[in-house]
């Protein structure tokens, strides 16, 4: 017998060597303790497995394994980030960047759930408008900059718009769908409750609704470092997109790296926030 | 009604002998890939006020489709029903759903008080009415929760709560106990008697059993299926205030559980039959 003989029930001694013995394991006999050492044990694993890569990316850039033309060494990183720290680069590029996301997204957001919540509400105008929000969506959003660039010049304005258009199309759908998911049950209870319009969606329709509305901001927060990126290529003098972009024409590469670390680092701070905003928001919902 | 006290203390306005509900020749029936259903063919049906009417009878009678009707989710397909409102400022009825009807995202109290804020009632009226009803269905200590946090009786005692406390004029139950375990089901049976009976309040209920409608109605109208119609139509002559215990063991109770569940079971038998030969 494998287990600790303590632990359960002994199979009839009669019958043949073909039983199923069930017994507890060291989770059941110990379930918070197992799943303490749980914890632990992801937490470690969480931190070590970048903190091992990184170091692997040090010792082997140190080693001249790799060509730190292309890969400096993470150390080499760290000191130009310093560098650009202390000139003030830094904070103008990221200032400039979470500026623009924030303001876009924020927009095309609420501009999102509004639209949704009046078009889902109303069959007529939903389905009238269903098959041209679809062939909008479909459009790489990138692909309008220069139409944007064109309407409303180089300036911030052509930037926000495209995060929020980005943004305002995922959004308006998933909150569509989520809509179109409410179940029957809740309705009726609401209308044989008497409930009005706006009571129907403030009470009813809106917070049974909500979980799928989340999701969609976060594919939307996910799509719209996308967009910041990309029109911080080509239409911008600052910003996060602007420095990776102008470090390969400087030949910095270690700027790229800053860069695409920090935006990366925005992408997970903004998910966590929404997040956590779910769990404000929708504290019934687990 | 046969016995002579709770017509008196049951019946809600005194001076208004109009019944609460007149339901005249009502038809309906849904479109389905294979034809035309008929879930209800002709049904007339008139519940005086203050009356608590059950309607019995196998799946697909309609007794689901008339609630839903009376209630103003669905409409006829012809003939008409008519449900009293006397006072605009109270609801005319509230629905009490199988289950599913709790909103996840409200916590009990604010479950409770949603339909009766909704009325335009002052925060604080609605705290005190929440909190009495809740009381009276034993939720008490539970106000907080979420209704993910409570057991299906629990939840189905909110939905109680909440029908009652909005005070309307008239109940409409479409098996309110059907997804409870069985012992769970008998206690909110009592708990459902005594409410009707300390309110007053006309009371349609659809249910599929026979015992349930025995003790806790005035009244059983039996539906038949293909196409769902009134079959029968049975005072209940227990007096009240009554209790289910004093009710099962009147020899009346026997005799009428056979008697109905011989219309009902016929109206099975001859499903089985039909299924047997569509298929």
């Amino acid at each position: 017998m494998s287990s600790p003989s303590h632990t359960g029930r002994r199979a009839a001694a009669a019958s043949g060597g073909h039983d199923i013995e069930l017994v507890p394991g060291r989770r059941e006999l110990d379930p918070a303790r197992a799943n303490r050492l749980d914890k632990r044990w992801v937490t470690a694993l969480a931190v070590l497995v970048p903190v091992l890569l990184v170091s692997f990316w040090q010792v082997a850039a140190t080693a001249r394994w790799i060509d730190v033309r292309f890969f400096p060494a993470p150390t080499q990183i760290l000191a130009d980030w310093r560098g650009l720290l202390d000139s003030g680069d830094y904070a103008t590029h990221l200032g400039a960047s979470a500026q623009r996301i924030a303001l876009g997204y924020a927009l095309g957001a609420a501009a999102g759930v509004l639209a949704g919540l009046l078009i889902g509400r109303a069959r007529l105008v939903r389905k009238a408008l269903e098959p041209t929000i679809v062939a909008l969506y479909t459009v790489p959003k990138l692909a309008i900059l220069p139409l944007l660039l064109l309407i409303l010049g180089i300036g911030e304005a052509s930037k926000l718009t495209l995060i929020a258009v980005t943004v305002f199309f995922i959004v308006l759908i998933n909150t569509n769908g989520a809509l179109e998911a409410v179940p029957t049950s809740h309705i009726e209870a609401g209308r044989s409750f008497g409930l009005d319009r706006i009571d129907m969606v403030r009470h009813i329709v809106l917070p049974a609704a909500s979980p799928q509305i989340f999701v969609g901001l976060r594919i939307a927060a996910g799509m719209a470092v996308l967009a910041l990126v990309g029109a911080e290529f080509v239409a911008a003098e600052s910003g996060l997109g602007y420095l990776i972009w102008n470090s390969w024409n400087l030949g910095i590469p270690s700027y790229m790296y800053i860069g695409i670390v920090t935006i990366s680092v925005l992408g997970v701070l903004a998910n966590g926030l929404l997040r956590l905003a779910q769990r404000v928001c929708l504290p019934w919902d687990r | 009604m046969a016995t002579a006290e709770p017509q008196a203390c049951r019946s809600g306005s005194v001076h208004d002998t109009r019944p609460r509900i007149a339901v005249e020749r009502v038809s309906r029936s849904f479109q389905s890939s294979t034809g035309e259903v008929v879930a209800l063919a002709d049904v007339d049906l008139t519940i005086p006020d203050g009356q608590f009417c059950c309607l019995v009878g196998p799946s697909g009678c309609g007794k689901t489709t008339l609630l839903r009707i009376l209630a103003g989710l669905a409409r006829p397909s012809s003939g008409r029903a008519v449900v009293r409102h006397d006072d605009p400022r109270r609801l005319a009825h509230s629905v009490v759903f199988q289950d599913y009807s709790v909103f996840p995202w409200k916590t009990v109290r604010q479950n409770v008080e949603l339909p009766i804020r909704a009325r335009g009632v002052s925060k604080r009226e609605a705290a005190a009415a929440g909190r009495e009803w809740l009381r009276r269905v034993g939720l008490v200590g539970f106000e907080d929760s979420w209704p993910a946090q409570l057991s299906g009786g629990m939840r189905q005692r909110v939905a109680i709560a909440r029908a009652f406390a909005c005070d309307p004029e008239m109940l409409l139950m479409d098996e309110p106990l059907a997804a409870l375990d069985a012992q769970m089901r008998l206690l909110l049976q009592e708990q459902l008697l005594a409410l009707s009976q300390e309110e007053a309040k006309t009371v349609v209920f659809v249910t599929h059993s026979i015992e349930e409608a025995i003790l806790l109605g005035d009244r059983i109208v039996v539906m038949g299926a293909r196409p769902g119609r009134v079959i029968a139509d049975i005072e209940i002559p227990f007096p009240r205030p009554r209790s289910p215990a004093q009710v099962r063991k009147e020899e009346l109770f026997g005799e009428l559980h056979e008697y109905i569940w011989s219309l009902v079971r016929g109206q099975v038998e001859d499903q089985l039959r039909l299924d047997k030969a569509t298929s």
